[in-house]
């Protein structure tokens, strides 16, 4: 009962962006996440940060004007600025449910890939679970279940705010030891090749 | 698609020895008339959808004579060596046996697909494309053109007095606009998205270029593939093609933990020559090769380009740089152009053969590459007999000597139902020598594992040195193939600035390599993995590692 309500604590928190109850990254922000069931590393590249649709492209750049624009794929742009200015462009922004992230290298690894949270949180529950045993089980964690996946073995998503909120979404849940798995649905860094 | 970097616009390419004709091409291909360098001219065929027929067919499409790695008749290129006669897919053959493709679907997960291009659209399913922006069925880029060059080279009508040649010219495609929106769910979703309908999936796209790091697949990525490879295709499995990368030589496919992952065909790019192009990443991972040239100043791929502007060929280009009409380009390239052309083949195959499961297209191809550059010294035969290089897989996939072999395939092995596995691990707590020359070695022993050969395996690797960049790694099999997984290197930072830096430590966690090169060869034995680090300062062990087999 005490994982459930710190999972529901999380997320309604999580949800409340839209009051400003989610502000800028603070120090006490995880740095980590699970892939598989195993803890893996982030480490957060403070003067990144990312739009991750076009409306978001459009308020970004409105709010770091001189922001230095590194680079675009798709509809997600990555904008250097100076850490402070950055941190407070994506509270403010995130207080009006903008879909902006913080950035963050995959370990500890400078060369690492760049990622972000677009918001989500992709859970596997126990292969045998039958639709009402999942439906129960997010009922019971006040989980909004956005997706189910068409994938073998009950992969669903679970809906949160962009940014850290997915994050700790997925850390709650994974250390609660009710799902198989739970990691954030990560934007990553990829290529054409 | 590689992009040459500006400081190398001017220079030309270096002058290639040519190493005496030596293609090792098989029976099969022979038997169906041999390469395609002799080729005649004149259209016999009634266009795309004509399959079923035999006998020489050459498309009329007017920019077919340019496109070398279907007939390579030693077209000029650019600058540097001219195309070598011969060094192309082997399609003719495979064409004049009435393959089309027809009758299969291909997915092309990329930034957009131009479904309204007039030499894609006839063979578009139409409403059956998915738009990971708005959620539509209208994936028609307005930012890029990658999609569309990848369609064209996998399945452009052809023989229809237009454009290019597609392999599978009858072939359907369908577009998924993944990379507008790459987020993880989305990467899943698309590997399974009309799985009850595609055939191929497609995909010239993957983890970043260029970086040396470790980029591990996620769970719910690899949960998706294994779905598709047993459900798809009514249970025979879904065929998933990938590119190997272009960030050589300081990427190897083996750090991408897509391209790495048992369920993909991983696809390395060749020249004009038939030797690797100079960007295309080496792996033990890597199953074939096919053609992505190396950059538009001297030869690439000619294929669609989207119609709007801006595409590869914006109209504007003087047409040495490029062709004379903006819905095409001659300037695509890359492992992403070598990719599709396999799928091409495949469509090719799965027509010729329908019942075939992606274990026996892996087998397939596998056994009926012809061996390219053969003068290469990486070129080793494996425990089954089978040549093997890190460069090129088991070599460039022959189209004719594919559906050949898919007619009346006999892999000699069971290939039916599911994968066999067998795991063997350790947990050596061994220091790796720091720059002594010496490297740390491991053994583990499978033994009764049930396996009479290999299609595949993992080693899992746990370490904690600080560098990964300073460690060479390998691991030989009990036949004693020797599989290179990384070599001492550094890393960047960024991509667009490459200035090198140590990689860190990348191995902490535990990571999963991919090899491919042991097709057939026992399973039991004893394994060795060594691991030498050549580079003074920066020290670890190996904590644990383990080989997983699958096979037969």
């Amino acid at each position: 009962m005490k994982t459930t309500t710190a999972i529901a604590t999380v997320l309604l928190t999580a949800c409340a962006t839209g009051t400003g109850a989610l502000a800028a990254p603070t120090s006490a922000a995880p740095t980590y996440f699970y892939e598989d069931g195993v803890k893996r590393q982030v480490t957060p590249v403070p003067d990144l940060v990312v739009a991750l649709d076009p409306g978001a492209q459009t308020a970004l750049k409105t709010e770091l004007p001189k922001a230095e624009a590194v680079r675009a794929a798709g509809h997600t742009t990555l904008l250097r600025a100076p850490p402070s200015e950055a941190a407070q462009a994506l509270g403010k922004l995130r207080a009006s449910n903008v879909k902006v992230s913080q950035v963050y290298r995959e370990g500890t690894s400078p060369a690492g890939r760049l990622m972000a949270l677009p918001g989500g949180v992709v859970v596997q529950l126990k292969p045998e679970w039958t639709e009402a045993q999942v439906a129960a089980w997010a009922a019971e964690r006040k989980l909004p279940l956005e997706q189910h996946l068409p994938i073998t073995g009950n992969w669903y998503v679970v809906s949160t705010p962009a940014g850290e909120a997915s994050l700790a979404t997925a850390n709650a849940l994974q250390e609660s030891g009710t799902v198989v798995s739970a990691t954030p649905n990560w934007w990553k860094e990829a290529t054409i090749k | 698609m590689v992009i040459i970097p500006s400081s190398l616009r001017s220079l030309r390419a270096p002058s290639i020895t040519f190493v005496a004709s030596a293609a090792l091409l098989l029976l099969a291909a022979c038997s169906s008339g041999g390469g395609s360098s002799g080729g005649g001219s004149g259209s016999t065929g009634g266009g795309t959808g004509s399959s079923g027929g035999s006998g020489a067919f050459t498309p009329n499409d007017p920019f077919f004579p340019l496109q070398w790695h279907l007939r390579n008749t030693g077209q000029e290129a650019a600058s540097g060596p001219a195309a070598r006669a011969g060094e192309d897919l082997n399609v003719m053959g495979a064409w004049a046996q009435g393959g089309r493709g027809t009758g299969v679907r291909i997915a092309i997960i990329d930034d957009g697909l131009d479904i309204t291009h007039p030499d894609l659209v006839a063979n578009v399913a139409a409403g059956e494309s998915h738009d990971y922006v708005s959620g539509g069925t209208e994936p028609s880029p307005t930012l890029s053109s990658h999609g569309t060059a990848c369609a064209g080279l996998a399945a452009a009508v052809g023989n229809n007095n237009l454009g290019v040649t597609g392999v599978a010219m009858g072939a359907q495609l369908v577009g998924y606009n993944l990379l507008q929106s790459m987020v993880t769910v989305n990467e899943a979703d698309a590997m399974g998205r009309g799985l009850a309908n595609n055939h191929i999936y497609s995909n010239s796209w993957g983890a970043t270029d260029g970086q040396g790091g470790l980029q591990p697949s996620s769970a719910v990525w690899r949960a998706a593939i294994d779905t598709g490879i047993t459900t798809g295709r009514g249970g025979r499995g879904a065929i998933y093609t990938w590119a190997a990368g272009n960030g050589s030589p300081t990427d190897r496919s083996d750090y991408e933990g897509q391209s790495n992952y048992r369920g993909v065909i991983a696809v390395g790019a060749l020249n004009n020559q038939g030797q690797k192009s100079s960007y295309s990443e080496e792996g033990s991972n890597l199953l074939v090769s096919a053609y992505g040239g190396e950059f538009c100043t001297t030869q690439t791929t000619v294929t669609t380009d989207v119609q709007a502007a801006p595409g590869y060929n914006d109209g504007g280009s003087p047409t040495s740089e490029n062709i004379n009409d903006s819905n095409y380009s001659r300037c695509f390239n890359g492992t992403s152009a070598a990719t599709p052309e396999v799928s091409g083949v495949v469509a090719l195959v799965l027509e010729a053969n329908p019942s075939l499961n992606w274990r026996q297209m892996r087998w397939l191809l596998a056994h009926t590459t012809r061996r390219n550059d053969p003068g290469d010294g990486d070129w080793a035969m494996n425990g089954a007999r089978l040549p093997v290089n890190h460069k090129y897989g088991y070599g460039v996939v022959d189209a004719t000597a594919a559906i050949t072999a898919a007619r009346a395939f006999d892999a000699g092995v069971d290939l039916s139902g599911a994968q066999k596995t067998a795991t063997a691990s350790a947990t050596p707590a061994l220091a790796i020598p720091d720059n002594t020359g010496t490297a740390a070695t491991s053994t583990v022993t499978l033994t009764g594992s049930g396996l009479a050969g290999l299609e595949f395996v993992d080693l899992n690797l746990t370490s904690d040195h600080v560098d990964f960049g300073q460690l060479t790694i390998t691991l030989t099999s009990p036949s004693g193939t020797r599989s290179v997984l990384t070599t001492q290197h550094s890393c960047v930072q960024d991509p667009s600035n490459p200035m090198p830096i140590a990689c860190g430590s990348m191995l902490m966690n535990g990571t999963r390599f991919g090899i491919a090169r042991l097709m057939g060869e026992p399973a039991d034995g004893t394994w060795t993995l060594s691991v030498q680090d050549g580079v003074a300062g920066g020290t670890g062990s190996i904590s644990a590692w383990s080989i997983t087999a699958y096979g037969y």
